[in-house]
């Protein structure tokens, strides 16, 4: 149940991120969030709890995968898809250690 | 910029295989350790006896009552049960190692147990619901220098507050949980959503490029 809420607020929270920077279509952004970070969480948690416990390196493997996915599905910058994914992992991993 | 990001994304997997491959045969990560708790659940029914609790490498000497107890994960320990005023007469605590070890084994008036208590119960996935192991054990007998005691049932403790009691079959194993929530739960969150995202998002990128 935790793994759930945890990427719905994730979920949530990027798709803020990426609206304060796309500022149009919001249900298409939320749907892209939503694919995307069904994709990396899950496979980042699994990577934390079962092959390595280091945090910052999953982190930045999420950051560049994450970063790709966002360029081509918003067909953005890969300068732009990268700042967005910076910040939004950024922002999420913030919250992630607040709650 | 392409050449750049394939670069990045090589050293990254690059660096995992190499942490997770060194990692290995350290720990596991993902795993917790669960130890084992006892209680005696009629040790009141020995009012005349202390048991004590001895083990490698340790405790030296705990005088065990009714409170649920657990040691050192990696520990072996054998309960010892001595007469009252045997106890006040020697007082054990006083000793050293040597000295106690010496009383435990070879003093004729202790009542020593045949069974071994392990630490450790054994390591489960950090997402496993079980958060402890607690045995129950049952004073059978005490005769001469013969402890005899049985493990009589095995409770354990899930995170959400729910607990599971089992009956030992047999004194050398320990009846398995039977709650298997956390793999389906887990089943369902690392494999089917990410492949539902992936089979979304490739579905996205065809009819986007069919559409152009």
């Amino acid at each position: 149940m935790n793994l759930l809420l945890s990427l719905i607020i994730t979920c949530l929270a990027e798709f803020l991120i990426l609206w304060l920077f796309i500022q149009h279509d919001p249900a298409k952004l939320l749907l892209y969030s939503l694919i995307i970070n069904c994709l990396t969480l899950p496979l980042a948690s699994y990577s934390y709890s079962f092959l390595m416990d280091n945090l910052l390196l999953i982190e930045i493997g999420v950051i560049i995968v994450e970063a790709v996915l966002l360029k081509y599905l918003l067909e953005i910058a890969y300068r732009k898809a990268f700042l967005i994914s910076l910040i939004a992992n950024g922002v999420t991993g913030a919250l992630g250690f607040i709650l | 910029m392409r050449a750049k990001l394939s670069f990045l994304l090589l050293l990254f997997l690059f660096l995992s295989c190499i942490i997770s491959a060194n990692w290995a045969d350290v720990i596991n990560p993902g795993e917790k350790t669960i130890s084992y708790q006892y209680q005696i659940s009629n040790i009141q029914d020995y009012p005349n006896y202390v048991f004590i609790l001895h083990g490698t490498p340790n405790p030296s000497l705990q005088v065990l009552n009714s409170s649920v107890f657990s040691f050192y994960k990696l520990s072996t320990c054998r309960i010892y049960a001595i007469p009252q005023s045997v106890y006040r007469q020697v007082q054990p605590e006083e000793m050293n190692e040597t000295q106690l070890v010496e009383f435990l084994n070879n003093d004729s008036r202790v009542a020593r147990s045949s069974q071994k208590l392990e630490g450790s119960y054994g390591t489960v996935g950090v997402d496993n619901p079980l958060l402890s192991v607690l045995v129950i054990l049952k004073i059978n007998s005490i005769q001469g220098n013969s402890l005899e005691f049985i493990k009589e049932k095995v409770v354990f403790t899930y995170n959400n507050g729910q607990k599971e009691e089992k009956v030992f079959q047999n004194q050398n194993q320990t009846p398995t949980p039977s709650s298997n929530l956390s793999y389906s739960q887990n089943y369902f969150f690392y494999i089917i959503i990410p492949l539902i995202a992936l089979l979304a998002l490739i579905i996205i990128l065809i009819m986007r490029r069919r559409f152009i």
